[in-house]
């Protein structure tokens, strides 16, 4: 996912959802914490950002099979199981808000 | 090495009914449009009575307080909530394939008009002009350093990246581009989002510090104040800023001592501005677009409208706005009535931005770019249909939603035969501007690989596809490994653990994001 699209999901997944229901946690495989901090500042996002240093964590998911968009999912929604329910390689967040609204109302 | 194909496809005209009547949307209860800005604002019950409540002063009209069904976003001074007319857009030409053995994979990401024939695109490290008339790259592609954003005066245009020197290029022999000496970044202001040029004079949008006023050598020549800009715009004597989610007009005859104009709230936060002088078009992200114009130096609202996707480049034609909204690229009317969507086209991968003339789009589609022409107002069904549905998690069953962005009745038709999966219904008409979901149920053994579901349908530009129907990624149906890793939080410089295990019982979403 690029920078672009961070402030976008910032108000189309955070604003959305409780954060008692719904955890968002940037992840940055690539940069370290001065340049993530600097962007977050700059870009006046408010949300976590975790440093996946070296891309260990990027790297665990499997490669998309067609490629075209990033090798590994840019997106990772995980129920309140622990289990992975969804995994996108390119940014769709209609497809995102439809598997947090999936595992919402399973949950109720 | 480049292979470009460019097609000509001019999809078949219908004959049918114009545009439908659009009202203005009324606004929730307990609130009322203010008469200044166009938007709804709740109504304080206790001052309602007497005076207006608009916080830009005047009378409040109170006109719109229907019951409900509105809503406090999609105000604007309009309609600007549906998807009313057609498909007045042709695609003329499309570009770089993806996979094949010579292509360059640049992820285009800005659009910028060039005179009255070009469009330039750039992305990682590269720029190339394409031709408004046949969509055709014109002279070398050029790598530049900086390319995230891009601004022309006549035929210069400069490249910038949030941070860092600015890239000029003169482009006054089109199949020859010259590259002209960086302009350095003058110290301490930040990042920027958003370069305006015109006149000599540039213009950027860095947040906090607001917008600043460079000469063409890159000295600081003055600042617009702001508390947090974004999106830039500049004609002779004028700029225009959004700082957060107001709009503001400034005076910059004199550039060392800019004189605000005028300021309104937009009613979303702004992240794309193009300004000719006269009018402004903002991309609002999520909220969409909206439009206002300059008079006797205020700014005058005539609407805004969502739009599917994120709204965040924006290209004036005229009366109409092009606008890249990643999952659509939008031609909307400006009109007496608000602003009207007269259009959608989906792009190939992404439509990031978009640079639009004389009714003529180009559009930077990601790993493409597409040509993009405004045909007649025409009415129809516009079918939209994902192109694959994928099984999560092992599930037996997934949804396919089918939308009908025009005002004619879509009807569609799925064949499901051969493909072992349960599709009902089979047969569906979807209303105008409205959707209607299919079931779809797999066989005892999802196959491992995509099955093609063929589909035909009365909207003219598409009158056939297929949906893939997917099964899941290796992946989805796993227990996510724990980790713990260090990470920030906004702009608190202090590194906290976050560990997977502890968020057990709630969603959690990972959004995998680098810095280019």
């Amino acid at each position: 996912m690029c920078s672009l699209e961070v402030p976008d999901l910032e108000q189309s997944i955070r604003a959305a959802y409780p954060e008692e229901d719904v955890v968002l946690w940037l992840v940055n495989p690539q940069d370290g914490a001065e340049r993530t901090a600097g962007f977050l500042a700059g870009a006046g996002v408010e949300l976590p950002a975790l440093l996946d240093t070296g891309g260990a964590l990027y790297r665990s998911y499997p490669r998309a099979e067609a490629q075209g968009f990033a090798p590994y999912p840019v997106h990772v929604v995980i129920g309140p199981d622990g289990v992975i329910r969804y995994l996108a390689f390119q940014y769709d967040a209609v497809a995102l808000r439809a598997a947090i609204d999936d595992l919402l109302d399973a949950g109720r | 090495m480049r292979r470009v194909a460019a097609t000509s496809v001019l999809s078949g005209v219908v004959a049918s009914a114009g545009l439908i009547a659009c009202g203005e949307t009324p606004c929730p209860p307990g609130s009322a449009r203010d008469a200044r800005t166009g938007l709804c604002t709740l109504v304080d019950e206790a001052a309602s009575s007497g005076e207006g409540a608009g916080a830009g002063g005047g009378s409040a009209d109170t006109g719109g307080d229907g019951p409900g069904g509105g809503d406090m976003d999609s105000g604007g001074g309009g309609c600007g909530t549906g998807f009313l007319s057609g498909d007045p857009i042709a695609v003329l030409a499309s570009a770089g394939e993806p996979g094949g053995p010579d292509v360059d994979l640049i992820e285009w990401v800005e659009a910028t008009v060039v005179g009255d024939d070009h469009v330039v695109l750039s992305g990682q490290g590269g720029a190339q002009l394409f031709s408004l008339e046949d969509g055709l790259p014109v002279g070398p592609q050029l790598t530049v350093p900086q390319t995230f954003r891009s601004a022309a005066d006549g035929a210069e245009v400069v490249f910038g990246g949030r941070t860092g020197s600015l890239y000029p290029v003169s482009f006054a022999d089109p199949g020859s581009p010259e590259r002209l000496d960086p302009i350095p970044e003058p110290p301490n202001f930040g990042f920027y989002e958003d370069i305006a040029y015109a006149n000599g004079l540039l213009l950027l949008g860095a947040h906090e510090t607001g917008g600043v006023l460079l000469d063409r050598g890159g000295t600081r020549v003055g600042t617009l104040p702001a508390s947090d800009a974004y999106g830039v715009g500049l004609a002779p004597g004028r700029a225009v800023l959004t700082d957060r989610d107001e709009l503001v007009l400034f005076d910059i005859r004199d550039p060392r001592s800019p004189l605000e104009l005028d300021r309104l709230p937009m009613g979303g936060e702004g992240r794309d501005v193009d300004f000719d002088g006269e009018r402004v078009a903002v991309g609002l992200g999520g909220r969409g677009v909206g439009v206002w114009d300059i008079e006797a130096d205020l700014l005058v609202p005539r609407g805004t409208t969502g739009l599917p996707g994120a709204a965040l480049d924006v290209s004036l034609d005229g009366d109409e706005v092009w606008v890249g909204a990643w999952e659509s690229s939008a031609l909307v009317r400006v009109g007496d009535d608000g602003l009207t969507v007269l259009g959608l086209e989906a792009p190939r991968f992404s439509a990031m931005a978009v640079g639009a003339r004389g009714g003529r789009a180009v559009v930077a589609d990601w790993y493409g770019m597409q040509l993009l022409e405004r045909t007649r107002d025409v009415g129809g069904p516009e079918l939209s249909i994902p192109e694959a549905v994928r099984f999560q998690g092992g599930g037996a069953e997934v949804f396919l939603d089918v939308r009908n962005w025009g005002p004619e009745p879509l009807a569609v038709e799925l064949d499901a035969a051969g493909t072992g999966f349960v599709v009902s219904p089979m047969e569906l008409t979807v209303p105008p501007g409205g959707w209607e979901r299919v079931r779809i149920a797999a066989p005892m053994s999802l196959p491992e690989v995509p099955t093609p579901l063929p589909w035909t349908s009365n909207d003219p530009d598409e009158p056939s596809g297929v949906v893939e129907l997917a099964p899941a990624d290796r992946g989805v149906g796993t227990v996510h490994a724990d980790f713990s890793l260090q990470g920030l939080v906004g702009t608190d410089p202090a590194l906290r653990m976050f560990t997977l295990a502890e968020q057990r019982g709630k969603v959690v979403v990972l959004a995998y994001f680098a810095l280019f």
